[in-house]
């Protein structure tokens, strides 16, 4: 299963990244709890859902905001 | 000068892959153990991820932990085994894309999914972190002693009604050709030659994929067979490589490859050294040597490793080189 993002999104969020920093510091300090790695957990996986529902959005969107080009066949052929 | 360098007395598919490509990269990384300085990001994140999942497939199926308590503690330990690493800025595979690509591996492969539950061995215990270790009909030509062939599968699981090599790998890519690239892969035949020897027939492997991307994750999961033939046909060329490599060290007439091995994988890490007409200097600069040891699993520094196996031949006087092997095969009950 494939979850393509636009280029910016990122399965990962800033605040994920953030939490995560911290609870790596943690592990260093050996104080890091497994409910700290549950708390990571929620967070990648709604970074991760936060990400695929905005490239769903997305691709609705483009496929919505496309025009569909007027032709005027009596142009086309005035021209030739 | 090379014949006083030791001739390895354990192979493994890297080894044996490394031999195939090229053999003065053979000679260069596990006779004369030049390894480059620095680690890789690729083999950092991977040994990371690979941590978490044996961490999480263990407390899961052997210490009956909850889903949530298994992944958290094998996000623990993907992070202990990632460390101080610094992933460089143009690598998807940071600290945590990592993490976030084992919380998607879950999804993807549930560990309550009843077509991927490791087997279980007459001890209880799971076969998780798989190893295997057999002798060879091949002496090691200075000590005489038979040489070894090893190897350590992510897990043997029930998979399609029959038991399967469960393997995952860690990529930045999984395009329309990725899946093909396992057919014949020697490192999976090899397994279930390891699995035949102690008696448990495999149907093949699954190679999980995982890509990891700045902006996705995504996955495959091929499948590969391996028919006895094809696990013959690897056996016996096996012993001719390793023939191969004892007739190379003795007459000390390494070979380059000059031709695709030096690109692929996004070129080869000796190949400043090939360039060189005096490669002495590039190794001393760039390279630093370091012994491999395939039943460990991990590099060595070179005056340990000579320790260690001063040790380990003091041991070896006193008993046969059978009773040395330490295989959790030999513990397999078949259900």
């Amino acid at each position: 299963m494939s979850l393509e993002m636009p280029p910016t999104a990122s399965p990962v969020s800033p605040d994920a990244e953030a939490r995560i920093a911290i609870y790596k510091q943690k592990a260093i300090e050996g104080t890091l709890t497994l409910d700290d790695m549950k708390d990571a957990i929620i967070l990648l996986r709604k970074g991760r859902m936060e990400a695929l529902a905005a490239t769903t959005k997305t691709k609705s969107g483009a496929a919505k905001k496309a025009p569909k080009a007027k032709i005027d066949a009596q142009k086309l052929l005035d021209d030739l | 000068m090379q014949q006083q360098l030791a001739f390895p007395s354990i192979f493994d598919s890297s080894m044996l892959a490394c031999l195939k490509s090229c053999e003065i990269k053979f000679f260069r990384t596990y006779i004369q153990h030049y390894k480059p300085i620095g680690e890789s990001v690729h083999l950092v994140a991977g040994g990371a991820f690979a941590k978490g999942l044996e961490v999480a497939r263990r407390c899961f199926y052997e210490e009956k932990a909850s889903i949530e308590d298994s992944i958290a503690r094998g996000l623990t330990s993907l992070m202990e085994a990632y460390g101080h690493f610094e992933c460089p800025p143009d690598s998807p595979k940071s600290l945590e894309r990592t993490m976030g690509a084992l919380e998607y591996y879950f999804e993807q492969y549930p560990l309550s999914w009843n077509e991927s539950v490791p087997v279980e061995l007459a001890s209880g215990s799971r076969a998780i972190e798989f190893s295997f270790a057999h002798p060879l009909p091949i002496s090691h030509p200075e000590t005489g002693d038979p040489l070894l062939y090893v190897g350590r599968m992510d897990a043997l699981i029930h998979h399609l009604g029959g038991v399967w090599i469960c393997d995952e790998k860690t990529t930045t890519r999984l395009g329309p050709t990725w899946a093909d690239q396992w057919d014949l892969r020697g490192q999976f035949t090899g397994y279930a030659w390891g699995c035949r020897q102690a008696g448990i027939r495999v149907d093949g492997a699954v190679v999980r994929g995982v890509s990891i991307l700045k902006s996705k994750y995504d996955t495959l999961s091929p499948i590969t067979y391996r028919p006895e033939w094809q696990v013959d046909r690897w056996y016996t060329e096996l012993l001719q490589w390793i023939e191969h490599a004892i007739s190379l060290w003795t007459s000390g007439k390494w070979k380059h490859n000059l031709d695709e091995s030096c690109q692929s994988y996004g070129g080869c890490g000796l190949k400043r050294v090939c360039l060189s007409e005096d490669p002495q200097p590039w190794l001393d600069t760039y390279f630093r040597k370091r012994v491999w040891n395939p039943l460990l699993r991990e590099e060595l520094d070179i005056e340990l490793s000579s320790s260690l196996e001063m040790q380990e031949n003091g041991q070896k006087n006193s008993q046969p080189a059978s009773s040395m092997l330490h295989s959790d095969l030999d513990q397999l009950e078949r259900k």
